[in-house]
């Protein structure tokens, strides 16, 4: 597994300059260990404060461990539909009158189960009784509608002097984000802690039709997002891996906001949550709030664990999707998860194929053959938790074939399992995963995904560290064998975009 | 750092206060804290903000060398590492319209080109010896050059950074690997929607021929050359445009010291520095309603666009709250109403851009899907109305402000944001503590400045609307707004390759040349020929192998055309009416995009029957070219360019026989652009008329279809109505 950088086209490094430090990990981070605080909350909550006292703000980074892999067919969606839910306040924030609106809601949730069930019956539904309903549901949300104060939560954040109010959802984790003048630390706590004791998920189908437009903006108008879905759709036929994040088209026309409470219930408690907290911070009194606030989240067992494994691919998958698109090929084969034994050599072959100017994917395809216009490399898409793929793109320059393009790419990948890299390349690559890592550690907001990454996937935040350490192990001889083990005819999965002509379009997919 | 007891007994107090404030029944009593923990608050507004830390302003050095290079240094000892950043006064806006490209071109190629002294691949390795980077940028009103290293490594990325300023090296062959790679993105520009949308509505608010939206074309690409670069380079590149900011882990002085050595050494340029390229409002075009009919999609890019003004304007605070107010993010008017209260788009919001030296825009964006497009413009232009109708609330007022003015410390989070915001200051003539001003200015704005604001810059009938999207799945059309213009955004392909200005003696010889093609056709037979049609087996070369399609098609000399194919997936049928082209699969009828249907017009004007009945005629130019070799064979050459439609075809000739051995020209087969080459392997006699019955068909030198006869017919029953859209 590898530390994110925002650094692209980092150079790689060939030599190793004995002077270098970055042959000791551990010593060159003493510095920065010093600064971090970790605490667990009695609930199971798990707390890092890193101080940095350059400047008066703190950034806020709350890591759930729970994604889009956790869903089940009928709830595709669900995971990124609660992190919507999840800016829409709570008993105390985003209501006048919680008592009230409760009812409200549970009208709502009623007259939504009753419009469904019409629309369950087909085309044998009754018009005027879907018409009768549809005004029902309407009504009702107008109904709870007079409850709400409209994006409170937001508002506050954004009275406070606050920056870069967002989450994302993810395959393995979803994740909530912001940065405070750091006098305004405690409304975070407060909010933080509302958000995950007692969300409302007021508005719920009105924010679905929200997430099916992100849906139609990603996937269904965007031929590389529709490729992505179709392609993943292939490359997996069990493990949960194979669905679209974003969730089916159908199941965000479907799903309730009872759906979503249980899904709430079921994967959002303390020991689910890692937050790490960067910035000009007192670690004391970050716990003492820390306890105050989020002592109060119950303790709850966690789910049962993904256990359907994808099954070894037996043979080569190929999509073919014809788009008003120039082409790509995308090629995907399956690995191991990322805290494999293994990870830090394919975040090697990655690094190598792909990391800078001299990369080789840039070099060989871009600039000595000239087949491609773009092309790239790497390991654990969609994610990192359970096995993923190692998953690589090529644009094809104009007039080159796809089927050229990925000759092409076979060529390289090839090589790997054939040659035994040098050790001046490899060194390279090492070189660039400590640059990486520093330059990951000069804002708040990168510490904080860094760390929370680390805790949550290998139970440790200091692995951000000693991966350098298990980076520096890999030998030519590793990539070799990983290469031959892994990229393998049957193991993997191709897709092409191909330029439709006219009347070979799909038709784009129903509004609704 | 306060005590934690303070804040504890505060918070304690405020939470009574809003105990006290709320009125009966009473409520249950507070959660009573675990022993030692501290109170929580109830409400939001229980919680106490202590005092702000204070807020340490980095202390920037700045400097000018001799050269007239301005400097500005931020020590930064958090983390080992050295960062630069330049900016160069130079730009897009500087580079010939015919030669859109050059200036990114050119500072691309600085650092892929390396230096006299460096080779370009040389200098990548030699980079990642170093860990580090250094890159050059271009943007349309700067240039940039930055570094990132570790700080031991400062000192090489220096060198190399002044060297590469100096000494760039151009080499050709890196030449024409950027334009490859600029052609690849011209290529792909049509490939995501959104991208579509921005750009053409940039084009269309500054005007597609203004420097502040003119884009690298296939043609403006062929026209760069080296010796561009090279004057281009030079009048740019010079120290006394140079506005350099380093930060990061070093001593002042030796850093100094380093640049002295490095890039003080570098002479004057001595040009003056580049004025400012004014917008010129008469390329824009007209407010009104703009459409880009998209049919693969299912969701509509709605957006509303004007030319706003600058950020020195006196009304630039008025309008910054504005627009925040109207759709700057949570607490905005167009997120609560069309997002949260409508559920219509994930994307709507309003973005006030205003320029540094010439005006920005103010623009509005919403994504809905296809079946609520009007509803949606309807809502957001009722949003506008609004704001321009009342006075906005004293909470709305005092969020927006404070998000801005208490938000004060992030400013000064990172070294490299305080130096960035001097450098571009300096760059753009602001004084240094605009900073400070612009809060000054935010604190002082009123309900009443934010409504004369609104009434400013939101009349509607000023704004281009610009909606993309599938019109057939629209829940109202959009010419209930007004008039509404098509946009054209189809990619001008390339033109073929620039012959040198015909000699009269070379255009003699040429139609001396068309004339004997023209009697080996057919003569007054081939003049005869109104329609043709043929039946013929098409073997396309695909990726995935041969594919065998049986095509029968139909064209008239007016360049209509109708086109029948059996393919193993099924029957289609694609046709031509003159002016729209179209295609049908099954039942389904569907209108071709706009740039397909162009290059229907420029592949009639390409028709070879066409060519020799016309091409004495006015419009069309000839000249013999010098002769050339095709497949081994040596074959005459004669350019016909129709001048009309800027189309270049090359006739290639057997000088024994006066027939035809092929035919090249600048076009695209299966829609892949690039040069064509068609040969012929045998001809037919139909009718007195000599036509190619085996033709072999490259792209770009590679085999691309190849066409074998069964059939031909020349002027067969034809009625004018097959070649118009199946109803």
């Amino acid at each position: 597994m590898k530390p994110d950088s925002r650094t692209i086209r980092l150079a790689c490094a060939a030599v190793a300059l004995l002077s270098a430090p970055w042959l000791a990990a551990q010593d060159s981070f003493a510095e920065f260990e010093k600064k971090v605080t970790e605490f667990t909350l009695d609930n199971g909550m798990k707390f890092l404060i890193v101080e940095r006292h350059n400047a008066p703000v703190v950034s806020f980074y709350t890591y759930a461990d729970v994604g889009s892999a956790q869903e089940v067919k009928g709830i595709t969606g669900m995971a990124h539909m609660f992190e919507h839910m999840a800016f829409k306040g709570t008993r105390k924030v985003g209501t006048k009158n919680w008592a009230e609106e409760k009812n409200a809601l549970d009208q709502v949730d009623r007259a939504f189960l009753a419009l469904r069930a019409e629309r369950d019956k087909g085309s044998k539904a009754g018009k005027e009784q879907l018409a009768e309903l549809d005004k029902a549901f309407e009504a009702a949300q107008e109904g709870a509608g007079r409850f709400v104060v409209p994006n409170e939560l937001g508002k506050l954040i954004d009275s406070a002097g606050g920056r870069g109010l967002n989450a994302s959802t993810a395959s393995d984790k979803t994740d909530y984000f912001y940065s405070l003048p750091s006098n305004a630390i405690e409304l975070w706590f407060y909010l933080e802690s509302e958000r995950f004791l007692n969300p409302v998920l007021r508005e719920f189908y009105k924010e679905a039709g929200v997430v099916r437009e992100e849906r139609r903006m990603r996937t269904d108008s965007n031929p590389v997002g529709k490729m992505i879905e179709e392609f993943l759709a292939v490359a997996y036929k069990a493990h949960p891996y194979g669905e679209p994040g974003i969730g089916h088209m159908s199941d965000l026309m479907n799903f309730t906001r009872i759906d979503a409470e249980a899904f709430f219930q079921q994967h959002y408690m303390a020991s689910s949550l890692t937050c790490v907290l960067a910035g000009d911070i007192d670690p004391k009194r970050a716990r003492t709030l820390a306890e105050a606030y989020f002592g109060r989240l119950p303790k709850r067992p966690r789910p049962e664990p993904v256990r359907t494994a994808e099954p070894r691919q037996e043979v080569e998958k190929r999509v073919l999707l014809k788009a008003q698109s120039q082409p790509w090929v995308l090629i995907g084969y399956h690995k191991p998860a990322a805290t494999h034994p293994d990870g830090p050599v394919y975040d090697a072959i990655g690094s190598l194929l792909s990391d800078g100017r001299s990369s080789r994917l840039y070099r060989r395809l871009v600039t000595e053959k000239k087949i491609v216009a773009g092309a790239g490399g790497f390991p654990d898409f969609p994610g990192e938790k359970y096995p993923g793929l190692f998953f690589f793109y090529a644009a094809a320059n104009p007039g080159k074939t796809n089927a050229e393009v990925e000759k092409a790419m076979y060529g390289e990948i090839d090589d790997l399992k054939t040659n035994l890299v040098s050790q001046e390349e490899l060194d390279g690559v090492k070189r660039r995963a400590r640059s990486s890592i520093i330059n990951s550690l000069s804002s708040n907001t990168s510490i904080g995904m860094q760390l929370a990454k680390f805790q949550v996937l290998t139970g440790d935040w200091r692995n951000v560290f000693k991966y350098l350490d298990e980076i520096n192990k890999v030998t030519p001889e590793d990539v070799r064998r990983v290469a031959r083990a892994t990229f393998t005819e049957s193991n993997r999965t191709v897709g092409y975009i191909e330029m439709a002509k006219p009347g070979e379009m799909a038709k784009p997919g129903a509004g609704n | 750092m306060k005590p934690v007891w303070t804040l504890t007994a505060a918070a304690l107090g405020l939470s009574m206060a809003a105990f006290a404030q709320t009125a009966a029944p009473p409520k249950p009593a507070a959660p009573k804290p675990a022993p030692g923990r501290a109170a929580v608050a109830n409400l939001p507004k229980d919680i106490a903000f202590p005092k702000l830390n204070e807020i340490k302003v980095p202390q920037t050095q700045r400097f000018v060398l001799a050269n007239g290079m301005t400097v500005f240094l931020l020590e930064d000892h958090e983390l080992p590492t050295v960062k630069a950043s330049a900016l160069i006064r130079t730009g897009t806006r500087y580079e010939p319209a015919a030669k859109a490209g050059l200036a990114a071109i050119t500072a691309e190629v600085m650092r892929t080109g390396g230096s006299t002294a460096r080779p370009g691949d040389k200098l990548d390795d030699e980079l990642d010896r170093l860990a580090a980077t250094v890159e050059f940028g271009m943007g349309r009103a700067s240039g940039t050059a930055s570094i990132s290293c570790l700080k031991e490594d400062a000192e090489k990325a220096f060198i190399i950074l002044a060297d590469l300023l100096q000494h760039p090296a151009f080499p050709q062959e890196k030449i024409d690997l950027e334009k490859e790679q600029a052609r690849a993105g011209i290529a792909r520009r049509n490939d995501d929607p959104m991208g579509i949308h921005g750009r053409e509505l940039r084009r269309l608010v500054y005007g597609k021929l203004s420097p502040y939206a003119t884009q690298a074309e296939y043609a403006t690409l062929d026209a760069i050359t080296r010796q561009d670069l090279l004057v281009f380079h030079s009048r740019y590149y010079q120290p006394e445009n140079v506005i350099l900011g380093v930060w990061g882990d070093f001593d002042p002085a030796a850093m100094k010291a380093l640049i002295e050595r490095t890039l003080g050494v570098w002479r004057k340029g001595g040009h003056p520095r580049p004025p400012v390229v004014e917008v010129d409002p008469t390329l824009a075009a007209k407010p009104g309603v703009y459409l880009i009919e998209k049919t693969d999609v299912n969701q509509s890019n709605i957006g509303l666009i004007r030319l706003a003004g600058k950020m020195s304007d006196p009304d630039y605070y008025d309008n910054t709250v504005m627009a925040d107010i109207l759709g700057g993010g949570f607490a905005s008017r167009l997120f609560n109403k069309i997002r949260t209260e409508m559920g219509l788009a994930y994307a709507s919001s309003a973005s006030y851009s205003p320029g540094m030296d010439i005006p920005g825009t103010l623009s509005v964006f919403i994504g809905t899907k296809s079946e609520t497009t009007m509803k949606a413009i309807e809502a957001m232009k009722g949003e506008l109305a609004r704001m321009a109708a009342a006075e906005v609330t004293d909470a709305e007022l005092r969020t927006s402000k404070d998000s801005i003015l208490k938000g004060e410390a992030f400013d000064y989070a990172s070294t490299g944001q305080v130096v960035s915001r001097l450098m571009n200051y300096e760059y753009y003539g602001y004084p240094a503590d605009f900073l400070q001003r612009f809060r000054a200015g935010i604190e002082k704005v009123t309900k009443a400045g934010v409504l004369a604001s609104a009434r400013k810059w939101l009349q509607q009938d000023q704004f281009i609307l610009l909606v993309l999207g599938k019109t057939a799945d629209f829940d109202q059309p959009l010419t209930k707004l007004g008039p509404v213009t098509p946009v054209d955004y189809s990619i001008p392909q390339p033109e073929g390759p620039k012959l040198d200005a015909a000699t009269p003696q070379a255009e003699q010889a040429g139609l001396a040349l068309l004339a004997k093609v023209k009697a080996a056709h057919g003569g007054a037979a081939l003049d005869a020929v109104k329609t043709v049609s043929q039946t013929a087996e098409i073997k396309i070369s695909t990726p995935q192998g041969d594919m065998a399609i049986q095509q029968e098609a139909t064209g008239s000399m007016d360049g209509k055309q109708v086109v029948k194919m059996i393919t193993p997936m099924g029957e289609m049928m694609q046709g031509f009416d003159g002016e729209r082209a179209w295609a049908k699969q099954g039942p389904t009828v569907r209108e071709a995009p706009a740039a397909q249907s162009a290059l229907a017009k420029q592949s009639a004007v390409r028709d070879t029957i066409s060519l020799l009945q016309n091409f004495a005629k006015p419009g069309y130019k000839v000249q013999a070219l010098p002769g050339e070799k095709l497949e081994d064979k040596d074959v005459a050459a004669v350019a016909i360019t129709h001048e009309p439609s800027k189309t270049t075809v090359k006739l290639l000739i057997d000088p024994a026989t006066g027939l035809l051995a092929g035919k090249s020209y600048t076009g695209s087969v299966m829609g892949q652009p690039g040069t064509v080459v068609e040969r012929y392997l045998a001809f037919g006699d139909v009718s007195g008329v000599k036509l190619a019955t085996h033709t072999v068909m490259s792209l770009n030198g590679r085999k691309a279809v190849e066409t074998t006869v069964k059939e031909w017919k020349v002027n067969p029953p034809a009625s004018p109505s097959m070649f118009s859209k199946p109803q």
